[in-house]
């Protein structure tokens, strides 16, 4: 890793003033910004890496005024074992139990898991080997290239990276609100393609929240991955299910998390049972096609069937 | 200060420019927590948090000081375990030396901002349990236990664990943790570059959860990887650890 | 007959061995491993210690045509900038075949390409070329390396091998049309040398088409006297099928990392971990260094994981100990090269696609096969010793017409590291033969091979006829392992024909079983030649016995298994028994191949060497003893590390209290010379048995469940059984079972190591995107010893390490089948894979 300098942030206003200066990066539990540096992904090196971590007061799990709120330090392993969040919130908690492996859960935080940067692996290739789209370049290398694990909806910006968060779409299932230094941002708006960025969130923004309102029906989360910890998600899938209403979003499908809009206007309301939610699961997929096999290139088109699969599994779950 | 320093640390200077320099550049000489009580006064009475800037031939240092108590309240003052030798005029640290108590040893260590905890560990500190394999937070071989949680010491900047409270397999073996026994016992090391960071995560599980079942065993592991695929003799170990400790 | 009757054989009786087979012993490297105190080579640090790095090329092939490196000679810190051109560089390339190295044509074949330190020019991705730089910290290294500007010719590349020969494919090694042509002939030796039996035809790459020197070679072996048209005629039924595998990594925990420093008296100190400490290795490197090869003191800590590839060939192609080494004298102080985890994901020995014909009666009795395989080479290293896919049925088969056609081409993809082992196609091919034969017939993989089981197109009543008059115990292998290894998961209530078993939780389960041969490496009994024997000493120490050997540890314990056999050979205590590491120059030390490929934990040449030496010790201990206690040396025995009488064992003095006998040694020369009264068995001769004895079996059976809708596959369930022969080290070997057939279950499920096709890139050279099983993904499994006292090492033991691994990368696809009822073609068996089987996708 090359240097950088450091600055600790004691509040969130110093941490904004610095990041407002430019050149640098916020780190929070490290797990995902220190791969980057290491790896040296972006065409300007950080020049200051400014440590939210020691901004006290924002680990928290709280319900209050109706809402669960969670401070955006928390570490994922303490929503993962949060017992209000697993009973009531049950999505986000499966969610944060999936995400990456036992220990990273010990340092990410579910500030970093839903700002992290995309995995598209021309995009993360050591020493920016590829200077894609999201990197100020003029071509997405994934569109003609190995996409095995990209977006089956299409590009946005001509990119074709999928978010990889397992708690964003739980998030977005769950109709949560994230609460920044500036503004507060429904879930359903928050992700964006910036660059190199996933989220709407300017440069000096810092999540300092996340807002929960009380789910009207029971909610599950699960995850497709090659293996059972560790990995990113080949697809996830979050859903709300229940007093007459429906909210499903599945992720890792499309660069931003994909709300399967027809899978809730067949799901509102109905019984939960294996013939709606199958229903459910092809309308979610409706519109997906994925890439076709090229050379050594298996394209994705499998991720149609998984995704399918995941929406119909995740609604049965929340019966 | 040389010309030099005076340049590195005037505002015209770069980032990038400085963090070249700052290899070079004399800090400021370590202060101990001595010279900063004396200088913001241990047992003052609290006003607010103060912050002293310290000048010393040779550079500059600066250092924060946390005052707690109530407005009013006799102060105690909190020296925090780090030294700044090296920073920008916007205070932005270029260097800078660091306590850590490992293994219950409190150590001073310089450290650049990019130094992972784990190099610090093994190349400057000479404790070479925590193994650099994956060095992306993906194998589980450089664990070691950072107030209580089992931590990837490569996905963490050293500077990032000022005044934190670490425990490595050293110490775990210093202390005759049964684990290291019973990881004997059950034939868990092949080449063994992966053992350590299986003793560690398995010790945190222990301090946590003195009776694990076995499938809370195999999710406590499977962040650690193992090529020689030992894997099936962990949780055995881990259990006969368990029952030595007093669980059942 | 029973084992007794082998007692010139075997040694001893195995109720005689104290501490051979004793479980509860602590592996010797136990606590050092536990505790953290293990020091690999990456974790050495001396004195003074500079830090390295060699650039890595960022193209797939490309050549430097101009390189500035004046800005990275300025940044402070550096302390020296070695580049490609820099005169301290022998001008010399490194040919194996040179006469002044002295390799045999074994020790020359696996260098497929010249060798070169720096280049300038990159046959692939992540290729060390171009500049190394030495400065105070990596920090400095880093940066000055990102200040070096290259000018590059970037050139025309090819990483698909099934368009190697195509028209308009590009040449990616040029100079194979130009170089030694006994590159080619390494080729032609290492497959005729593997199959001394077999009669080959060889054809050479380059002629015809412009670009066909991307053919290595093709060739094709035979069992002799077969006739494929007869063979097919006599089928009952004949089928085809093809499979490819994609390019696999060893993915070593510990990266390469080279500590070199001048010693005042001119010697080149270097820690480097190695898996074996190899004499060849410094020659190598003191020609393409040009110094006397004399002047190498070689450090070799443990290593972390090697697999076959921490060896000769990789360290020798990456060129860090020669880098280190100028960069070392440049600065005269001592550096470490090290790589980044990008740059250590060597492997690859599988990437192809092959193609089988069998033909088989409806009792399952095969009659004739023949295969054609395509192979990729990658990177600059091969160690191809079987390119053929009948090897592993000519030695567990009788079937009696085999042929095979291999085919290796040249693509431009990322290094070579051996990945336990070169085998692993041969060990496909038997594996898909078995199962699809299997599935036509509806029975289980076990019956095929009973009904076929044999050697070298040889039947049973022959091996038995051959044991016999080899003095080797005459068991039927098979029998033992399969028994063992179906009873250990129920097999024959749960086996079922392919696609018939739904599971409640919506999976289909699927088996799969495969029996195989042991591996062996050495384990032969050696002949009274210093060549043939490893350099070890073994010295009396106030009542111990110190075994001075070479190290060389790949996590198979190889010290333990010696110090278990001195022990019980002189009649001493295991903890009386002390190993010794010997790190010294290469100067008179005998080639040696410490447990190379983690073949033999239990035993190889090596150990022989050590039962040689123990049975020379004890002679002259009693000798000795004699003297002091006035008796004669017959009378006396040495019982739990005491002196007795035979006819009182009472009358015991301990072994440290007889002064004289803390002058005794044991050495090879004195072994030479006394061989005639260390009742030291010939080696059986394998003539007239092709592809070797490899008498013991082994057989692993795995379970999976699919998930049709996902395409997602569970290993569930699996045992590994391995015939050792005799286990020395019992745990020693269950781990290398279970850890063996984890690794293989890795490797053919879910490893992959996957290229931009644009630009030959690597995409997945890291850990989060190469993929190796959790604890959270392994089946639930057993690793069972059974010991039929076949081997051809001390006591009847024989080897085990590397074939879990090599059999079981290849039983996954058809466990899928046995669930789907239909073939996946394509290692690994990705969801993707899988549900296009199922037509999902």
């Amino acid at each position: 890793m090359k240097r950088f300098l450091h600055v600790d942030a004691t509040t969130v206003e110093e941490a904004s003033e610095a990041l407002a200066k430019g050149g640098a990066m916020a780190i929070a539990g490290g797990t995902d910004a220190l791969g980057t540096l290491k790896d040296n992904i972006l065409p300007d090196y950080t020049e200051v890496v400014v440590n939210l971590k020691t901004i006290e007061g924002l680990s928290y799990i709280k319900e209050e005024g109706g809402m669960l709120k969670i401070g955006a330090l928390t570490l994922l392993d303490e929503i993962a074992h949060s017992d209000v969040v697993s009973s009531k919130y049950t999505a986000l908690a499966q969610a944060a139990s999936r995400t990456a492996s036992v220990h990273l859960r010990e340092m990410g935080t579910i500030g970093g898991n839903i700002c992290q940067m995309n995995r598209c692996w021309y995009f993360r290739n050591p020493d920016n080997k590829f200077n894609c789209l999201r990197k100020g370049g003029g071509m997405c290398y994934a569109m003609m290239g190995d996409n095995r694990f990209h977006s089956i909806f299409g590009a946005v910006k001509a990119c074709i990276a999928v978010n990889p968060s397992d708690t964003a779409p739980a998030l977005v299932a769950l109709n949560a609100t994230i609460v920044t230094n500036k503004r507060e941002i429904a879930a359903d708006d928050f992700w964006d393609v910036a660059t190199p960025g996933s989220t709407v969130l300017d440069e000096d923004e810092i999540v300092t929240e996340i807002q929960i309102p009380e789910p009207a029906g029971k909610s599950a989360f699960i995850k497709f991955a090659i293996r059972k910890t560790i990995d990113f998600p080949v697809v996830n899938c979050a859903a709300m299910v229940g007093g007459g209403e429906a909210r499903i979003c599945l992720n890792a499908v499309y660069n931003l998390p994909v709300r399967a809009t027809a899978a809730e206007e067949a799901m509102a309301g109905a019984t939960i049972d294996e013939a709606n939610a199958e229903a459910a699961g092809e309308a979610a997929v409706t519109g997906a096609s994925g890439f076709p096999a090229n050379g050594s290139n298996p394209g994705n088109k499998y991720k149609v069937q998984i995704a399918r699969t995941l929406v119909k599994r995740t609604i049965l779950a929340c019966a | 200060m040389t010309e030099k320093e005076k340049k590195n640390n005037s505002g015209g200077v770069s980032r990038r420019e400085f963090l070249k320099d700052a290899g070079l550049l004399v800090g400021g000489t370590a202060i101990g927590s001595s010279v900063l009580l004396a200088a913001c006064g241990d047992g003052e009475t609290v006003t607010e948090m103060v912050t002293k800037t310290i000048t010393e031939q040779g550079g500059t240092s600066t250092k924060t000081v946390t005052v707690t108590g109530e407005p009013g309240a006799t102060a105690t003052v909190t020296s925090p375990p780090i030294t700044v030798t090296a920073q920008t005029e916007a205070g932005e640290i270029a260097e800078a030396i660091i306590k850590l108590d490992i293994n219950g040893n409190e150590t001073s260590v310089m450290v650049r901002p990019n130094w992972t905890l784990q190099n610090v560990l093994n190349d400057k500190l000479g404790l070479t349990g925590a193994k650099e394999w994956c060095d992306t937070g993906a194998c589980g071989s450089c664990t070691v236990i950072m107030d209580g949680r089992p931590v990837l010491s490569c996905m963490m900047l050293a500077i990032e664990c000022t005044g934190k409270k670490i425990e490595t397999v050293e110490g775990i073996a210093h202390a005759n943790h049964p684990l290291i026994e019973t990881y004997k016992n059950n034939n868990c090391m092949q080449c063994g570059y992966c053992t350590p960071g299986f003793v560690v995560t398995a010790k945190a599980l222990l301090d946590k959860n003195p009776n694990p079942s076995r499938e809370e065993i195999i999710d406590a592991l499977s962040g650690n990887l193992c090529r020689c695929s030992t894997y099936p003799q962990h949780v055995p170990a881990v259990q006969e650890a368990a029952q030595k400790l007093g669980g059942s | 007959m029973p084992a007794s009757d082998y007692t010139y054989w075997l040694g001893k009786e195995k109720e005689d061995l104290k501490w051979i087979g004793k479980r509860g012993l602590h592996r010797l490297d136990a606590d050092d491993k536990a505790t953290g105190k293990a020091i690999f080579g990456r974790d050495v640090k001396l004195p003074g210690m500079l830090y390295a790095r060699i650039m890595m090329s960022p193209y797939a092939r490309a050549k430097i045509k101009s390189m500035d490196t004046s800005e990275a000679e300025k940044l402070p810190g550096v302390r020296a900038v070695l580049r490609y051109d820099d005169p301290i560089i022998p001008k010399r390339i490194f040919n194996p075949w040179d006469p002044d190295i002295g390799f045999t044509a074994g020790q020359a074949t696996p260098y497929a390409k010249p060798m070169y330190i720096l280049g300038p020019e990159a046959f692939f991705e992540g290729a060390p070329l171009g500049v190394a730089i030495a400065a105070d910290d990596l920090d400095i290294v880093d940066e000055a390396m990102e200040l070096v500007k290259v000018e590059w010719e970037v050139l025309p590349f090819n990483i698909d091998y099934e368009k190697a020969l195509d028209p308009g494919t590009p040449i990616v090694y040029d100079y194979m049309t130009e170089w030694d042509p006994n590159w080619l002939f390494g080729f032609r030796y290492a497959i005729s040398s593997s199959y001394a039996d077999e009669e080959f035809t060889l054809e050479p790459g380059w002629s015809g088409a412009e670009n066909a020197s991307n053919m290595v070679n093709k060739s094709t072996g035979y069992l002799p006297g077969t006739d494929l048209e007869a063979g097919f005629a006599e089928a009952d039924k004949t089928i085809e099928f093809t499979f490819k595998r994609t390019e696999s990594k060893a993915v070593s925990p510990e990266i390469l990392s080279t500590i070199a420093q001048w010693t005042d008296n001119g010697m080149l100190e270097i820690f480097q971990h190695s898996q074996d400490g190899i004499k060849k290795m410094f020659d190598v490197y003191a020609l393409m260094m040009d110094m006397p090869k004399n002047r190498f003191l070689h450090h070799n800590g443990y290593a972390g994981g090697s697999f076959g590839g921490q060896t000769l060939y990789l360290n020798c192609f990456h060129c860090q100990l020669p880098i280190a080494a100028f960069l070392a004298k440049k600065t005269g102080a001592p550096v470490k090269v090290l790589y980044k985890r990008q740059d250590n994901q060597f492997g690859e020995m599988d990437e192809g696609k092959h193609h089988a014909k069998v033909g088989f009666k409806n009792d399952g009795t095969i009659t004739a096969v023949q295969t054609e395989g395509l192979f990729a080479q990658c990177g600059d290293l091969r160690l191809i010793t079987d390119t053929f896919g009948v090897g592993h049925l000519l030695s567990c088969t009788k079937i009696p017409n085999l042929e095979g056609t291999g085919t290796t081409v040249n693509v431009n993809k990322h290094a070579f590291g051996a990945h336990r082992c070169e085998q692993q196609i041969p060990a496909h091919y038997k594996q898909e033969v078995y199962s699809h034969v299997a599935a036509e017939c509806g029975v289980d993989e076990g019956t095929i091979a009973k009904v076929n089981d044999g050697k070298g197109g040889h039947g049973l009543e022959y091996l038995s006829e051959y044991r016999h008059n080899n003095n080797i115990p005459d068991v039927n292998g098979l029998d033992l392992v399969l028994e063992a290894a179906k009873d250990a998961v129920n097999f024959d209530e749960k086996f079922h024909t392919p696609g018939e078993r739904k599971l409640p939780n919506g999976k289909y389960h699927g088996m799969c079983l495969a029996p195989h041969h042991e591996f062996s490496n050495g384990a032969n009994p050696p002949a009274p030649d210093p060549r043939s024997l490893k350099k070890m000493m073994l010295s009396c120490n106030y009542g111990q016995v110190h075994i001075t050997g070479l190290k060389g540890d790949v996590g198979v314990d190889m010290r333990t298994g010696i110090c278990r056999a001195i022990a019980d050979e002189l009649g001493m205590n295991f903890e009386d028994v002390i190993y010794s590491h010997l790190d010294e120059s290469t100067e008179s030390r005998p080639e040696t191949w410490l447990s190379g490929g983690g073949a033999s934990l239990t035993f190889s040449g090596h150990v022989w060497t050590s039962v040689a030496l123990a049975r020379l010790l004890k002679i002259k201990i009693l000798a000795f003893a004699a003297i002091a206690l006035e008796a004669n040396a017959e009378d006396l025995d040495i019982v739990d590390s005491n002196v007795v009488f035979k006819d009182d064992p009472s009358n015991a003095t301990p072994f440290g209290s007889i002064s004289s006998l803390h002058q005794i040694t044991a050495t090879i020369p004195d072994v030479v010379m006394d061989w005639g009264k260390l009742d030291i068995p010939s080696a059986p001769s394998p003539a007239g048995l092709v592809a070797g004895l490899y008498m013991c079996r082994s057989c692993n059976i795995l379970e999976v469940e699919v998930d049709p809708e996902t395409g997602g596959v569970e290993i569930v369930n699996a045992v590994a059984v391995n015939d050792v022969g005799l286990a020395v080290g019992p745990e020693t070997c269950e781990g290398q079972a279970y850890g063996g057939a984890i690794m293989g279950y890795s490797t053919g499920s879910i490893e992959e190591q996957i290229y931009d096709p644009g630009t030959g890139v690597r995409l997945n050279p890291n850990f989060i995107d190469y993929k190796i099983l959790t604890l959270a993904d392994i089946p639930n499994i057993e690793g069972i010893i059974v010991e039929s006292r076949m081997g051809t090492g001390p006591y009847g033991s024989c080897g085990i390490g590397e074939d879990n691994t090599t059999f079981c990368s290849s039983m996954v696809t058809a466990a899928i089948h046995n669930a789907i009822g239909k073939w996946v073609d394509t290692y690994p068996p990705t969801p993707e894979r899988v549900l296009k089987a199922l037509g999902k996708a």
